[in-house]
């Protein structure tokens, strides 16, 4: 076998395999060294800034924050609206690592609150902070009788970077207890979306000098494609989280139910909203293509009990976007989807099992490969809920070391398939491509994931029917453009700069001769 | 006339982008030939540090990095036997690179866990035969011109032979910390212009650094810093071998004006004057047979003329460019802030800076935050600001045009073309920057789309369908 090490099981008997998440021994023996996991630092820190009104304070050293916010910059318009310029820092020192850094963290507490007027600080404390304990409880328990804005604080070590506990357990289920208020009524039509950022529906916040403001967004995202869904239903949007400013947010509970856009973080939320505040949620989540976006629509409707109005807005969905939709089918259907992790581990678990049920949806056999079983394992109850859908397809299960990713030529042999039989469902790094055998031009290649994903212009691409028919549209595209070897191959550049010919001449010397 | 500093005393937080240590160490080894990191950081820092490595990438170097990816476990227990296991692997991995070098690197963590890193480092030395250099790079140590002077420094001292005789050659430190985003076109373009006046250069500290090269480099009658910070282990080592420190108050090459200025102080000390001069003239010849007669750059220049401008980068680079835009554009740089980590930067950027304030009304923020230099600039009324891409947030989201020509190479930096900014021919690359800014300058966001014919048909078609 090709691949050494790795082996191809249906994802639910993967899972099986898999130890459990927190078996730290067991996963260094799997899986050696670095998983490729993000900083909890990074993500905490980001999801305060999502609330409009809030500043995050970093207590930590200015390095966190500026990779943060460099990373972040990259990111384009519409993916960022925390304004990240502002995360005053302590900017822990040798002094503070060794005398603490409290007495620099309160000055820079009343200093924020002051300068900003934000609705809510949220301090968040990085590895070193973290290992010389700090009492930032104890800070912020003294000062909030002195400011004005809602005091937070949470330690988000980057050697605590596991997704077990970072979000799900951590992170996100402390933010719902301690900054969600109890509901003093149930709004029964009432419905949230959660697991959502860079919101599209938050209110302003006026009284902050430095305003972060809703962006009247003149093209749809997925946030708005769920809240067109909900109120064809006859709901009403009540909120997105995480999102809105502190008020907004503080107010989700209202809610009669909450569904889901991004299930890797909508999950951990929803829990504990219903552990807190009882407040019901509908697991189906990254709702991608006609199966997967009936599905959605449907679990709402059944629990507001109007079934009839659900099955009726999918067939006008439907509709619109039919032709496209069994076009793509017709021509996917029978092909081998090559569906591929990322280096992110932020869409590891997720999004590639939403893809592969999309391809499946067309009709196509999806393979799910390069991406760490760790992220898979501790998404375990996202994966089952797919399973549940008819969703689980071959996994390839190996250690994956220090997050490095197998190439598709290997990939490929060991499935028996060449090029053109396959869709190539790709992310947006360094993705694996080689003038003449593996290209766009040899291999419908479809980036699914980052940045390449996104486009400001057009209809949002992901949760439901119209995003259903835009991306249908892309796979008919991407078939049409394989060149195939019978003229030339005209392989793209990036393939060119990866792979070992660069020329027409090199791969098919008759290829410009009369 | 003045130059106005403002200082950041008595505030209590900071949020100036400075990467830390370990992201400097990896910047610097970057660009060693042959040589591999291990990364002794949790997969946070990793993700970073790779992301760091994009950058001498531009040199036209890859160096691997492995990262033990440390959690909780590691820090309980400690994580040496780990970091062994990495620091191994990472060799046997990269095989094909040859490994002269192996470099371990340590982020905050790891640092106070206090693991065993020489030990380590020894160990794997005795096995493999491979240098591995270990280093102790938390970011609460300091900024990333700290990183790299601990590389620099680590080289000269396990590389560099006590007893050679001296010749009138310099050794170049520091092109990562020019402060440029296109440090490494620009590093090329200041070797062409050395060389070209007979200034020998000795070895670089690091640009496609060759470790066998450095046996030499106590050869060199001096240091030249393309940085104005101070680099404390470089230096010290460096007066030990007898070695000049040369540069930290001479001005950056952008822009003709500090280009002459910076060829001609450099030529009289180390070369031939008169091979610099003829070079300037060469290089101006070639600049007006590209612009002499261009009703396009002669409409660019103009454009500048007056406009006001804000600056926030690293000290040497912006008081390099602040000087450029007055002195050749007869812009109005009114607004800079200088990013330093050492007062030594500090002082010199002062210094550069003086000669303006006789013609000039301007401040000088010293390690501004985002929310003092966002004031300052509302307060001057700039109509464009010259930063890094991480700041473009701040001055676009004020409606000030910005071009991010500082800062380090990674991450949303998509310029291809391998020409410099510094000399007298770079000033063709600044033009072309400059001229996309003052487009932006002139029209309204929003005009556009406002004024587009075809939008309000199509508005007024969708209003009556």
């Amino acid at each position: 076998m090709a691949l050494e090490g790795y082996k191809w099981l249906k994802l639910s008997e993967a899972l099986d395999e898999m130890p459990e998440i927190s078996a730290y021994g067991e996963w260094e023996k799997l899986s050696p060294h670095n998983r490729g996991l993000w900083c909890a630092w990074h993500y905490g820190a980001s999801f305060i800034q999502d609330i409009e009104d809030a500043i995050v304070i970093s207590h930590a050293p200015l390095q966190c924050q500026s990779s943060r916010n460099k990373f972040f910059a990259s990111l384009g318009g519409d993916r960022a609206p925390f304004s990240l310029a502002h995360t005053p820092c302590t900017n822990v020192g040798n002094q503070e690592v060794i005398l603490g850094g409290e007495e620099k963290l309160e000055e820079a507490i009343l200093q924020v609150d002051k300068d900003y007027k934000p609705g809510l600080i949220g301090v968040v404390a990085g590895c070193a902070t973290s290992m010389n304990m700090d009492d930032i409880p104890g800070i912020v328990e003294r000062l909030r009788p002195q400011v004005n804005a809602k005091l937070y604080w949470v330690r988000l070590p980057g050697f605590a970077s596991t997704w077990s506990s970072e979000m799900g357990d951590n992170f996100l289920p402390k933010m719902v207890r301690e900054l969600m208020e109890k509901p003093d009524k149930i709004i029964k039509d009432a419905v949230n979306i959660v697991g959502s950022r860079f919101h599209d529906f938050a209110q302003d916040s006026p009284d902050m000098p430095v305003a972060r403001r809703r962006f009247p967004k003149k093209w749809g995202s997925n946030q708005q494609t769920l809240a067109r869904t909900i109120e064809a239903l006859g709901l009403k949007l009540h909120r997105v989280i995480i999102g809105g400013n502190y008020d907004y947010f503080k107010t989700a509970p209202q809610a009669a139910v909450n569904t889901m856009t991004c299930s890797d973080w909508g999950w951990p939320i929803a829990e504990t909203m219903e552990e807190e505040f009882g407040t019901p949620w509908l697991p189906e989540g990254r709702a991608i293509g006609v199966e997967a976006s009936s599905s959605w629509i449907m679990d709402l409707a059944k629990f507001m009990k109007i079934e009839d109005k659900g099955q009726k807005l999918i067939k006008e969905e439907y509709s619109k976007i039919k032709d496209v939709w069994e076009k793509a089918k017709k021509m996917a259907s029978g092909k081998i989807a090559l569906v591929e992790g990322s280096r992110s581990s932020g869409y590891q678990a997720l999004r590639p099992l939403a893809v592969a049920r999309f391809a499946q949806d067309l009709g196509m056999k999806p393979y799910m490969f390069n991406i760490h079983p760790a992220n898979m394992k501790a998404k375990e109850r996202v994966c089952r809920h797919f399973i549940s859908k008819g969703c689980d397809p071959p996994f390839l299960l190996g250690p994956y070391p220090y997050q490095k990713t197998l190439r598709d030529e290997l990939i490929l042999e060991d499935i028996g398939a060449s090029p053109e039989d396959c869709v190539y469902f790709t992310h947006d790094l360094f993705v694996n491509a080689s003038a003449p055998e593996f290209d766009a031009s040899t291999c419908a290649t479809f980036p699914i994931g980052g940045r390449p994903h996104r486009r400001v212009v057009g209809i949002a691409r992901d949760d439901g029917f119209e995003a259903a028919g835009v991306m249908a549209q892309e796979v008919i595209e991407a078939i049409k453009a394989i060149r195939g070897s019978k003229t030339c191959l005209r392989p793209t550049l990036y393939s060119r700069v990866m792979g070992k010919k660069q020329f027409d001449f090199q791969i098919n010397a008759g290829c410009f001769r009369s | 006339m003045s130059m106005n500093i403002v200082t950041r005393e008595g505030k209590s937080y900071e949020d100036m982008w400075e990467p830390g240590c370990f992201a400097g160490a990896i910047l610097a080894a970057g660009t060693v030939e042959n040589s591999v990191i291990a990364l002794h950081a949790p997969s946070g820092c990793s993700i970073w540090g790779t992301h760091y490595r994009a950058d001498p990438i531009t040199t036209g170097i890859y160096t691997p990095i492995l990262s033990t990816g440390i959690h909780e476990p590691e820090v309980i227990h400690g994580g040496t036997k780990k970091l062994g296991e990495t620091v191994r692997d990472v060799i046997k991995r990269n095989k094909w690179l040859h490994p002269k070098v192996c470099w371990i690197f340590t982020a905050d963590a790891t640092s106070m866990v206090g693991d065993d890193i020489d030990a380590v480092a020894r160990e794997v030395e005795g096995e493999t035969g491979v240098d591995v250099i270990a280093l102790d790079t938390p970011a609460f140590s300091g900024g990333y011109n700290l990183g790299a002077n601990l590389v620099y420094a680590a080289l000269i001292d396990r590389f560099a032979d006590k007893d050679v005789k001296k010749d009138n050659s310099i050794n170049i430190i520091g092109p990562v910390l020019s402060g440029s985003r296109n440090w490494s076109q620009d590093f090329l373009e200041i070797r062409d212009l050395l060389e070209a006046a007979d200034v020998k250069i000795n070895t670089v500290l690091t640009y496609r650094t060759n470790v066998e090269d450095l046996k030499d480099f106590a050869k060199a009658k001096a240091n030249y810093y393309l940085t104005s910070e101070s680099l404390p282990n470089v230096e010290q080592i460096s007066d030990k071998l007898g070695m000049e420190t040369f540069g930290k108050d001479l001005i950056l090459p952008f822009g003709i004006t500090n280009t002459e200025e910076w060829y001609l102080k450099i030529a009289e000390k180390f070369g031939d004057v008169e091979k610099a001069k003829k070079r300037l003239r060469e290089d101006m010849h070639f600049l007006k047979t590209k612009l002499n007669q261009d009703y396009n750059a002669t409409w660019h220049f103009h454009d500048m003329f007056g406009k006001r401008g804000a600056l926030l980068g690293r000290a040497p680079f912006v008081s390099s460019l602040a000087r450029c835009l007055f002195y050749d554009y007869n812009a109005r740089p009114v607004v800079l802030g200088i990013l330093a980590e050492t007062q030594q930067a500090i002082d010199s950027a002062k210094a550069s800076l003086d000669e303006m304030s006789e013609n000039l009304d301007f401040d000088v923020l010293i390690n501004p935050s985002y929310f003092e230099f966002g004031l300052a600039m509302e307060k001057a009324k700039v109509h464009f600001s010259v930063g890094q891409s991480v700041d473009r947030w701040l001055s676009e989201g004020m409606d000030i045009s910005n071009t991010p020509l500082g800062g380090l190479y990674f991450q949303s930096h998509f310029n291809f073309v391998p020409w410099p900014y510094a000399g007298v021919r770079g000033m063709l690359n600044l033009m072309t920057e400059f001229s996309y800014l003052m487009d932006r300058v002139k029209i309204e966001p929003g005009y556009l789309k406002a004024q587009s014919y075809l939008r309000a048909f199509l508005d007024r078609e969708k209003k009556e369908a």
